[in-house]
């Protein structure tokens, strides 16, 4: 055979072999990214369903996410969508959408903050009052650290779901105190042990013998 | 008396030691019949271990129960004994004693006789006797044979020696039998003895090789002792190996630090090489083992086809070193059954012990008689006396009566006894019944000095004794001045040192004679000085007739301090003492000489003025009595300072005046066989001589002119204007011839167009070995012909002849050399002398005019001149050597082209596989594609031989067109003579194409490996199952993702 003959069948097998090589590691790569994609998509997804949970739950009262950035999560969507209908997803593509969807992650983590903050504050404080008064302080003061562990941690459906059933049973607890303002004061003094002997008033001390609270408040120099 | 007779027949006939053809008369007249010899039955026994002997026997008993052989019994009777101890005597005894045996002995028609002479005991000479009693039957290995006699004698000593150093090269190198060293440390071994520091020791003068060459060339005059061809000496040179170590070839480096001070290692080299002796001998005689051992088988068969036995005396068998072997094989084989073809043998073989031991093997089971020659046999006071006796008589003999007595059946009764008398009453000894004398030697000096003898055999005593002491006797009564007589070898001592040392005070004696005097009493006498007056008035001194003292011209020597009269008891007077018997100058009045009142020696002679006597008598006696001229060498070398001259005078024949270059006059005219005298005592060979001279009063005179010449020192004596007219006359007379003979060219013919065969082995010579000339002009031509050639290592040729080639110039370097030699000096006028010829240094002048001509010449007719070289060529002799190495190369040359030229098609064809028809555009296709490869072997990784890579990643056309050029310069060359390929082939075109089409194999292998490879990598490397399913999948969660962020409530940007 003639020399030109064996190098082209050489050079053509060799090129074949380093073509399959790269097809291989190219396919490992798309798959690598499916996965990554998958993790990204789910996070997102997460992401998202918290957001609208806040709003629903009224958390938030107004939209957590902005339209730009709802434009830049859609296009990296998008983006990936492409990759995917052309098998040639890339790592990069998304690594950028994730990068977005953290990015929605943690603004809606600041909001959530805040908000979850808000939204506890009034019957988070009636039962850190009251709580140790009612029936059930051991209860009252799971639900104050719920509470508060809730309003720290991060947001989540779970997070949001739980917030909102800890702080409508914290109301539940305040509803079935129904204090006056004097009484209320009173209560504040105590827990903050400021109350005297003065403070004793009449109504007061009705008020502390029909909820058959005498012996459980104690005098101390 | 006739003491220049004596002295002749001593050294021409009787005393011929080392040379065994001395004439039959002095070989029966001299010969001591051996007794005590010791036989041993059967041929194997060890050194030092051989058993008592069957019995004694005397010579005779051995010829009757061995050599006679009446129940043709096989006999293979070695003759064992050390040097000298006479066994070459015995067998030579034996053989006459056969010879002259009646015919119920020995009878011609039934029985052959083959006698190989110790004289010419070498290779060369065995195989010249071998072939001269027509021993070799078969043709073709006679024809070796011959063959090999004449060329060993005129191949060039040089030459031989290199060609010998080679086939030991080549036999070492070609050791696979790992016996002794293992086939690598062969190579290693032929390596280190081709290293030129070595080879020059081993070819030295008196080296491994000139040994062995005289073992295969030794001239007919010469014996030699011993056939050990590698000694201690040749390797034990620790500053050869020290440089072979820092500077030589790798493998000889290796080799020469295992010899660096290890003896036991230098000893095992010297056994090792010598084991190859006979192997290269066979190589230099062109001759097999087979081809040997029919030598004798031949004959053996053809004497059986006539009817016939063989007798064969060999006197010597280490003569037949090389075919030693295969000899005694053939002579082993015992007639009848197997070899019913063959005939009855009895050989008698002369060996020494050492030869015996270190061949036993040879031997065992073969030899069927051993017969030891001992001290036993020659060892005897008496053998010593009556030996001496002998060979005093014979060289005191008239030769005509010994020769005829011999032709008379040399009956011991019948020997005729000298008529020598001796000054003074002498002692005698016997041979038979007759009395012979000892003079001058007495029985106590030929005990004394055969005691002296560091090697105390027959052959020492003759040579060393007898030979010697008679020459300086004869010597001192010829010229009767410059006494040397008698010699004291071992410097013996008188015992009386009072006596001793009185001579040595004694005034009017020179020192030598002093010595001479204290020697006589010393080995001749009683060792004292001491003076006895006999009853009959003779007057002894140290028990010595004082007229022996008188002979030996110690007359001056009257005695120390008082002589006894042996009658009266008395100290007698000095005046009563009566002259010397005879040979003595003292006359009756002059005062002897006392101790205490001396008296004037002889004046000295002058010894120039001796030798001129000696001379003038030596060509008178020539010419006027048809005397052999003893002193032919020097008158010989006379005549070669006169037609060639010398460091002090012209030659007196205008040698380049007359167009003759003086380096072939200096050359052809050097060598004193060129001059030949009729009747010279030289044996030489009369067709050698260029200078010839009869027998004539011209030629007398000129002799005469000479001597006188030579002896006056200038032109300036007696007689000059007639001798130096007989001089130029004879001169005249012979100059044509002479100039005829020293340029080999007949009157009216051309010159030998030597410059033109000498030019052409420069040429054939570079294109050989691959050196470029430079045929531009014939000025260049001769600029780099004048150059001297060296094989360049760095190139490799591709076939066996065109090495074979290179190893024949490097085997006959020598003749190169003298080529080139030739060429320069020959071509060249020299200022001066012509014996400056072959100086070097000496300044000259070129003859360009002949040789362009000469240049032109051959380029005309493409430097083959095969055809123009003399059909006949001379052998060894100056004029013809280029042309006999031209006609010995061109065959060569011829050999190696075929083979070239089939290679060469090889070469081609095997490339037209792989390239396709060379052209270039399928050149430069594949060129390209191998560029292309090595980039792909790169982009993927793939190791391959970056020199290769290297070597063609220049531009495919510029390789291309290298080779085609090579190509077309082979394919152009395919069809035209030899020498013409050789110089297309020179510049290893062939190698050329080989390269690349080594490289294009490499490189096409190389593509099927990593193809292949590639291949079956795709195959491992598989697919990547599942993907679509899990694309789907990402497809539909991501859709889904997308659905609900579309979905949700949005703010819009504060900056919108």
């Amino acid at each position: 055979m003639l020399i030109t003959e064996t190098i082209k069948n050489s050079t053509s097998a060799i090129k074949q072999h380093r073509a399959a090589i790269e097809s291989k590691q190219s396919a490992e790569t798309y798959a690598k990214s499916l996965a990554q994609l998958a993790q990204a998509a789910e996070s997102i997804k997460g992401t998202l369903d918290c957001a609208a949970a806040m709003k629903e739950k009224g958390i938030v009262s107004t939209p957590l996410m902005d339209e730009s950035t709802r434009g830049e999560l859609l296009a990296c969507i998008n983006d990936c969508g492409n990759g995917v209908s052309e098998i040639q997803l890339s790592l990069e593509t998304v690594r950028l959408l994730k990068s977005k969807g953290d990015t929605l992650a943690a603004q809606i983590k600041i909001v959530w903050h805040d908000a979850a903050q808000r939204y506890s504050d009034g019957s988070k404080g009636y039962l850190s009052i009251i709580g140790g008064l009612s029936n059930d302080p051991k209860r009252a003061k799971e639900l104050a650290d719920n509470i508060t562990q809730t309003v720290a941690g991060d947001p989540s459906i779970k997070a949001v779901n739980s917030l909102v059933s800890d702080v409508a049973e914290a109301k539940q607890i305040a509803d079935k105190f129904s204090l006056n303002p004097e009484i209320e004061g009173f209560l504040k003094k105590v827990s903050f042990q400021q109350a005297t002997v003065l403070d004793l008033t009449p109504s007061i001390l009705a008020w502390l013998k029909e909820k058959n609270l005498t012996s459980k408040l104690k005098i101390k120099f | 008396m006739k003491w220049e007779q004596y002295r002749t027949i001593m050294e021409r006939y009787a005393i011929k030691t080392d040379d065994m053809a001395t004439e039959d008369a002095y070989f029966m007249s001299t010969h001591m019949p051996f007794s005590s010899l010791e036989l041993f039955r059967g041929g194997y026994y060890e050194e030092g271990k051989m058993p008592v002997p069957t019995k004694l026997m005397s010579e005779d008993e051995v010829f009757e129960q061995l050599i006679y052989n009446p129940d043709n019994e096989h006999r293979m009777v070695i003759v064992r004994g050390n040097h000298g101890t006479g066994k070459s005597h015995l067998i030579r005894y034996l053989k006459g004693k056969f010879e002259r045996s009646p015919s119920t002995v020995y009878n011609p028609a039934t029985e052959q006789l083959v006698f190989l002479r110790r004289l010419n005991n070498s290779v060369r000479g065995a195989f010249s006797q071998l072939l001269e009693q027509d021993a070799i039957k078969d043709p073709d290995v006679a024809e070796k044979l011959r063959k090999f006699v004449v060329s060993s004698d005129s191949k060039d000593e040089d030459s031989f020696k290199t060609e010998i150093l080679y086939a030991y090269i080549a036999a070492v190198r070609n050791d696979v039998s790992g016996e002794t060293y293992k086939a690598v440390q062969c190579r290693d071994i032929a390596s280190y003895l081709a290293d030129s520091r070595v080879s020059e020791h081993l070819l030295r003068e008196g080296g491994a090789i000139s040994r062995c060459y005289n073992v295969i060339t030794a001239p007919s005059n010469q014996i030699l002792q011993d056939t050990t061809i590698f000694t201690d000496e040749d390797f034990n040179v620790s500053k050869i190996i020290r440089a072979v170590m820092k500077q030589g070839d790798p493998q000889a480096s290796l080799f020469a630090t295992s010899l660096k001070g290890d003896d036991f290692e230098i000893t095992k080299l010297i056994y090792y090489l010598n084991g190859f002796t006979r192997e290269v001998i066979q190589r230099c005689a062109d001759i097999s083992s087979e081809n040997a051992e029919t030598i004798f088988a031949q004959l053996r068969r053809d004497l059986k086809k006539q009817g016939k036995n063989l007798t064969i005396f060999i006197e010597d068998f280490t003569g037949f070193t090389g075919i030693d072997q295969e000899l005694i094989t053939a002579l082993s084989y015992e007639h009848g059954g197997d070899y019913a073809d063959l005939c009855r043998v009895t050989s008698v073989i002369g060996i020494t012990n050492d030869y015996y031991y270190a061949f036993r093997g040879n031997f065992k089971d073969r030899v069927t008689h051993q017969i030891e020659v001992t001290d036993r046999s020659y060892g005897t006071d008496e053998f010593i006396v009556q030996m001496a006796g002998r060979y005093l008589n014979a060289i005191y003999c008239d030769p005509a009566g010994l020769r005829s007595w011999m032709d008379s059946g040399a009956e011991l009764r019948d020997l005729p006894i000298s008529d020598f008398v001796p000054p003074c009453e002498w002692e005698s000894t016997t041979i038979g019944d007759k009395k012979v004398t000892l003079y001058p030697f007495n029985r106590h000096a030929l005990l004394s000095l055969y005691e002296a003898l560091a090697t105390k055999n027959p052959r020492m005593f003759l040579k060393n004794v007898i030979r010697a002491q008679l020459k300086e006797y004869f010597d001192g009564k010829l010229y009767e001045d410059g006494w040397y007589f008698p010699i004291n070898p071992s410097n013996a001592q008188m015992s009386n040192d009072p006596h001793s040392s009185a001579i040595d005070r004694l005034e009017g004696m020179s020192s030598d004679d002093k010595n001479r005097l204290k020697a006589v009493f010393a080995i001749w006498g009683n060792g004292s000085a001491s003076g006895v007056k006999d009853t009959d008035s003779t007057l002894l001194f140290g028990g010595l007739n004082q007229a022996f003292l008188a002979d030996i011209g110690l007359q001056t020597f009257t005695g120390i301090g008082e002589i006894v009269d042996k009658t009266t008891g008395q100290a007698v007077t000095l005046g009563a003492i009566p002259e010397p018997a005879a040979g003595g100058r003292n006359t009756p009045g002059q005062q002897s000489v006392t101790p205490s009142e001396p008296s004037k020696g002889k004046p000295p002679v002058d010894p120039t003025a001796k030798n001129y006597q000696k001379f003038k008598n030596d060509i008178t006696a020539w010419f006027t009595k048809g005397e052999t001229l003893k002193y032919d060498a020097d008158y010989r070398g006379w005549l070669r300072t006169l037609v060639r001259g010398d460091s002090r005078q012209c030659g007196a024949i205008d040698w380049q005046d007359i167009g003759i270059p003086a380096y072939i006059a200096a050359e052809r005219l050097s060598d004193l066989g060129c001059y030949y005298i009729d009747d010279q005592s030289a044996p030489i060979n009369v067709d050698r001589a260029i200078v010839y001279m009869n027998r004539s009063s011209e030629s007398r005179d000129v002799l005469m002119a000479l001597n006188e010449l030579n002896y006056a020192k200038d032109w300036d004596f007696e007689g000059t204007v007639y001798y130096q007219q007989r001089l130029i006359t004879w001169l005249e007379r012979r100059k044509a011839e002479i100039i005829k003979k020293v340029t080999a060219v007949e009157q009216g013919e051309d010159s030998l167009p030597v410059l033109e065969w000498c030019l052409a082995i420069q040429y054939l010579k570079a294109c050989i070995l691959g050196q470029k000339v430079d045929t531009s002009s014939p000025y260049n031509v001769i600029k780099c012909l004048f150059q001297d050639f060296k094989k360049d290592d760095s190139i490799k040729r591709d076939t066996c002849e065109w090495n074979e080639m290179i190893q024949f110039v490097l085997n006959h370097q020598a003749d190169f050399d003298s080529a080139l030699t030739f060429l320069k000096q020959a071509s060249a006028t020299t200022m001066g002398a012509v014996h400056l010829a072959a100086d070097p240094n000496t300044k000259s002048c070129y003859r360009t005019d002949e040789l362009v001509l000469a240049v032109e010449r051959l380029m005309a007719v493409d430097w083959d001149i095969e055809a123009q070289l003399p059909g006949n060529i001379p052998q060894k002799h100056l004029l013809y050597n280029p042309a006999a190495l031209l006609k010995s190369l061109y065959p060569s040359v011829k050999k190696a082209m075929v083979a070239d030229t089939q290679e060469a098609a090889t070469v081609i064809r095997k490339l037209e596989d792989y390239v396709g028809e060379l052209t270039q555009e399928n050149l430069i296709n594949t060129l390209a594609a191998i560029q292309d490869l090595f980039s792909v072997f790169s982009a993927n990784g793939i190791m391959g031989s970056t020199e290769l890579r290297v070597k063609y990643e220049k531009p495919p056309i510029e390789t291309a067109k290298t080779v085609l050029k090579h190509f077309k310069l082979l394919h152009d060359a395919t069809a035209v003579s030899a020498v013409r390929q050789l110089t297309a082939y020179s510049g290893n075109s062939l190698h050329v194409l080989y390269d690349f089409l080594r490289d294009i194999q490499m490189i096409a292998q190389k593509a099927d490996q990593e193809g292949a490879k590639a291949r079956k990598d795709i195959a491992a490397t598989g697919g990547f199952d599942g993907m679509e399913a899990l694309s789907e999948a990402a497809l539909a969660s991501i859709k889904a993702l997308y659905t609900q962020l579309e979905s949700m409530e949005v703010y819009e940007n504060a900056d919108n």
